[in-house]
């Protein structure tokens, strides 16, 4: 069954026992406001409910745990009253138990009844006495109410010292009982058919008059449904008349779907709305509310697990949901009304309703941007841009480094290398360094785009320079990490790992973070090149490193996303992606976001790893996000440029290039720099 | 070299009594005057290591666990631990430290079994996945997986023994893991762990309790809730479901001087202000632990009472 019960307490043996024990003066060592009852721990599911109120609301059957001081129960066959017979249990909970019945008065038909048995196993007569005003009270309710929805009362007596309610026998199952032969998601045009008959029958008791009644213990298992899939409440035991004077009142109702402002003592109707919209979220997605954390609805959109329900419905659900009673909607009427215009039934209903409707985030068609300047190369432009001084740098595949101007786009100057550029440029003071796949690192002026040194390794370089204070780190194809001085070209250390280095440098303080198509991702002294940890991973690490709060995140060939420990390298967490990771992590406050080649750009808790979102973009993504002003930019290999909100990882917009878009954004004064394989260098509007 | 050709030739080793002065100025001297690799032993660096006089602790790693029965209870449910040790790392080696705090409940010594096999499944999944490979290899494991999966370790042995034995029993845990400045924290319950910064004292983790999520939403006053009916009942707990959501907290120690880990029996009598000036009292871990439980008791003592104090080490004037 759904409920998992937990019964347990943190007061080691029975109560009464206890409460001797400290009056006897054990352990006394001083003057204690507290009394043992205090300290009782419970452990459960849902509320004992054993406060003032007394009650508790029946289980719709049997309770898998056995009670050791099970009452005793009714045989088949037992005739209560002389005329009605008992067939069997078909409920038992905590204050009573239900059993079928057969009126005998009617000889020559089969007339069924429900005869509810108020069981009086609470061991103190106090309660005993609640528990028999709250029968009585559910018994006089009943017997003043006529709504379809709604048990008609047919009888009510005492025998062998025993109180019963005799009761419309309702066919059929309750909520939870067909949610779990189920198995998965109820259909949306059934759950808005019985939600539409639930917010009727609701709608009449709180207008009732004098006063309104709140059924406060709305939920699955006390909704059943006929075979002609009508709706009818069951289990009025703690549903009672407003009395707004009375707010201190005892928290009742079923944690789970019980409203936020019942554990204060409040119960208005609008709690009311709140359990149907839990009761809906239920049926609608099939995670049962008492299993997840209390009042995490708005964590679990309706969608996000079922997207086969319309947004239409995922809002109107989530209204009721809404923590602030007044953000609710006010009435069953309202809500009703709502639902009639989910696309489930609106069809069936036609236009004729006029009520307001819901707010409803649709998906948005994907809006563009403005294209501000494009810059067209001679090949594919792998490169990420880096501006500086009004200039935007990019290298291409076509051997040369471009100066650009960033607001018109205009060539300034170029300068050819021996090889296709497929690293990206950075720039120191006024030179723009830069490797080629010729082997080389260029330092070039930044304003004339001459040369000033070069410095020569061994095989290609696709690691970007990264330059601090004077010194130039970049890897190459030759396994070696170089540190070489920005100002004059010569080498200042070199460190040998085991295969090409093709990460870029994250430089923090003295520490030096790189990966390496080795796996490793180490940590050097940026003094003296010596390592101060490596850290394995399982696959090649090209993803850039990045540094904050003490932990280094970076992206793996080996489909994770790690944060490692800046001080010793250890994994502190790990976030496994659907495929690999050649994306640079970017890290804003308690974000980290990072592109999968899977097609997901994340957003994840940079202190425990947790999504916080993510976004589909269908395509590998192997550019590196970067963030500005909360939006999120970065290229997909679906040609597309995309603008996220960070915070929610909704899009903003898409802008289409023509050839798949590899490289990394860089935003300056509002405009998006970003290279992409049609030749071009984009300029965007932000 | 053999061992025989290190053997003290001069009169001045081995080391005899020096004063700390003494050692610092002759540090400074060897520093100077010693060209690297010259005379086989490598030079000490002066830029590394700050003079041995400016570097005095106020206080040291170190940690004390302590349980108290309280006032009501006819049993103690709660188990709690604290481990220390140094491991090897490439460059310098790291401390590491387990703390851990279980709040059982269950009748029939039910909370006293799960509360104990929480511990001991944890420290038992930290010496092998942790320790041993640190000593061994290297660590492979990230340690938000190892730390999660702990603590859901714990979740079935509790869970298969109180199948086999017909019990409800259940606990708390929150665990907390330090290597060098990281500390890694798993929590399921209402225990607590915190941090004490020069801001004061920082709750990391979060209870698992109806009444403590209603106060985070800000639907429930901390007042109200002090004698709310319910607020004791949680929501999640080791070993009384098949499977469970573990929390994951990382806190950089930079700045903290202290971590406390607390049950509920603690935290619920003792207030915040209080716990850190009983971390202002001594700089003994002990000491703060009697205190600490010395005054839940004075607040009534109905429940049991855990505490585990650690002290992080700290230069002098830190503190």
């Amino acid at each position: 069954m759904g409920l998992i019960k937990r019964v347990g307490t943190k007061a080691v043996n029975a109560q009464p026992s206890e409460t001797d024990a400290a009056e006897e003066g054990t352990r006394q060592i001083g003057p204690s406001a507290h009394t043992p009852e205090e300290g009782t721990r419970q452990m459960q599911a849902r509320p004992l409910g054993q406060g003032e109120e007394g009650t508790r609301q029946m289980e719709a059957r049997p309770v898998a745990q056995s009670r050791p001081a099970a009452p005793a129960m009714l045989s088949p066959g037992t005739i209560l009253q002389g005329r009605y017979q008992v067939e069997g249990p078909i409920g038992i909970g905590g204050m009573s138990v239900v059993y079928r019945g057969r009126d005998l008065r009617f000889k020559d038909v089969v007339r069924y009844c429900a005869i509810k048995e108020m069981a009086q196993s609470a061991p103190d007569s106090q309660t005993r006495l609640l528990n028999l005003k709250n029968f009585q009270r559910e018994a006089s309710l009943l017997a003043t109410l006529q709504h379809p929805a709604i048990p008609k009362v047919y009888d009510f007596f005492e025998e062998h010292g025993k109180v019963y309610l005799v009761l419309e026998f309702i066919p059929g199952k309750d909520l939870e009982t067909v949610l779990e032969e189920q198995g998965k998601p109820i259909d949306e045009a059934r759950v808005a058919r019985w939600a539409v008959q639930i917010c009727d029958v609701l709608n009449y008791l709180h207008n009732h008059k004098p006063e309104p009644i709140v059924f406060r213990d709305m939920k699955p298992s006390n909704v059943m449904v006929t075979g002609d899939d009508r709706i009818v409440l069951i289990d009025f035991g703690i549903a009672r008349n407003l009395n707004r004077s009375d707010r201190k009142g005892t928290m009742i109702g079923t944690e789970g779907y019980s409203p936020p402002e019942q554990y204060r003592g409040v119960a208005e109707p609008v709690g009311d709305i709140y359990a149907l919209g839990a009761t809906l979220h239920h049926l609608l997605t099939n995670t049962d509310p008492r299993l997840e954390t209390p009042f995490t609805f708005q964590e679990r959109p309706v969608r996000q697990i079922n997207p086969a329900v319309s947004p239409e419905m995922e809002a109107v659900v989530a209204r009721a949901l809404e923590y602030d009673m007044s953000a609710r909607w006010q009435s069953a009427e309202e809500f009703r009304q709502a639902l009639l215009t989910v696309p489930a039934l609106a069809e069936m209903v036609g236009s004729k309703i006029a009520s307001p409707a819901p707010a409803v985030v649709k998906g948005k068609s994907a809006q563009t941007t403005e294209l501000v300047w494009r810059f067209k190369c001679e090949d594919e432009v792998r490169s990420s841009p880096f501006v500086s001084g009004g200039l935007v740098f990019v290298g291409c595949y076509d051997t040369n480094l471009y100066a650009i101007d960033a607001a018109r786009g205009e060539f300034r100057w170029k300068y050819a290398t021996e090889g296709g550029i497929s690293s990206s440029p950075t720039v120191w003071q006024d030179t723009v360094f830069i490797g080629s796949e010729d082997g080389k690192l260029y330092a070039l002026d930044m304003r004339r785009g001459s040369l000033r040194w070069s410095f020569r390794t061994d095989k290609p370089i696709r690691s970007s320079p990264r330059v601090e204070d004077r010194v130039v780190v970049v890897g190459s194809d030759d396994q070696h990490v170089y540190a070489v001085d920005g100002m004059r070209g010569t080498l200042i250390w070199k460190y040998r790992t085991w295969n090409p280095i093709r990460s870029s440098a994250c430089i923090n303080g003295t520490s030096v973070f790189i990966g390496g198509d080795d796996g490793n991702v180490y940590c050097l002294d940026a003094r003296t090149g010596s390592v101060k940890w490596k850290q394995r991973t399982q696959q090649p690490v090209r993803s850039t490193p990045a540094y904050s709060e003490g932990l280094v995140f970076v992206g793996s060939l080996d489909q994770n996303l790690y944060a490692l420990d800046a001080e010793g390298g250890w994994p502190a967490w790990r976030f496994r992606t659907g495929h690999y990771i050649n994306s640079s992590p970017c890290v804003v406050g308690t974000r980290v976001f990072v592109g999968g080649v899977d097609g997901n750009m994340y957003a994840l808790d940079t202190k425990n790893g947790r999504l916080v979102w993510k976004y589909e973009a269908g395509s590998q993504i192997t550019s590196s996000p970067r963030v500005e002003g909360g939006r999120l930019y970065f290229g997909a290999v679906d040609q597309a440029v995309y603008c996220l909100d960070a915070g929610s990882g909704q899009l903003i917009w898409k802008y289409l290039t023509e050839g798949p878009v590899v490289s990394s954004p860089m935003i300056v004064n509002g405009i998006v720099y970003i290279g992409s394989m049609d030749h071009h260098l984009y300029a965007l509007k932000a | 070299m053999t061992p025989d050709e290190t053997a003290p030739a001069t009169d001045e080793t081995p080391t005899e009594p020096m004063s700390l002065a003494d050692i610092e100025a002759a540090r400074r001297q060897q520093a100077q005057l010693t060209s690297p690799e010259e005379d086989g032993t490598r030079q000490i660096g002066q830029d590394y290591q700050p003079a041995l006089t400016l570097r005095r602790s106020a206080q040291g790693f170190a940690a004390a666990a302590l349980r108290d029965i309280g006032r009501v209870r006819e049993s103690n449910q709660d188990c709690a631990l604290a481990m220390i040790m140094t491991l090897p790392r490439e460059g310098s080696d790291v401390p590491v430290g387990l703390f851990i705090v279980a709040d059982g409940m269950g009748g029939h010594h039910g909370g006293e079994v799960a509360s104990r096999l929480a511990v001991q499944t944890v420290l038992t999944s930290v010496l092998e996945r942790l320790v041993l490979p640190l000593i061994e290899d290297g660590l492979n494991d990230a340690l938000q997986p190892l730390m999660i999966e702990a603590v859901q370790e714990a979740n079935a042995a509790i869970w298969r023994e109180s199948q086999a034995l017909g019990s409800d029993m259940g606990t708390t845990c929150t665990a907390a893991l330090v290597i060098g400045h990281g500390l890694y924290v798993a929590h399921v319950g209402d225990s607590r762990c915190y941090v004490y910064e020069p801001g004061g004292l920082r709750q990391l983790t979060t209870d698992h309790s109806t009444v403590g999520r209603l106060i985070a939403l800000g639907q429930l006053d901390p007042d109200e809730a002090r004698d709310h009916p319910l607020r004791n009942q949680l929501y999640r707990t080791v070993g009384q479901q098949p499977q469970i959501a573990v929390d994951f907290v990382y806190h950089q120690l930079n700045n903290c001087s202290h971590i406390v880990l607390c049950s509920d029996g603690l935290w619920s009598l003792v207030d915040e202000r209080a716990i850190e000036q009983a971390l202002q009292h001594s700089p003994w871990p002990q000491d703060v632990c009697r205190e600490l439980i010395a005054l839940a008791n004075l607040a009534g003592g109905d429940d049991n009472i855990s505490a585990v104090v650690v002290s992080l080490p700290l230069d002098e004037g830190q503190r």
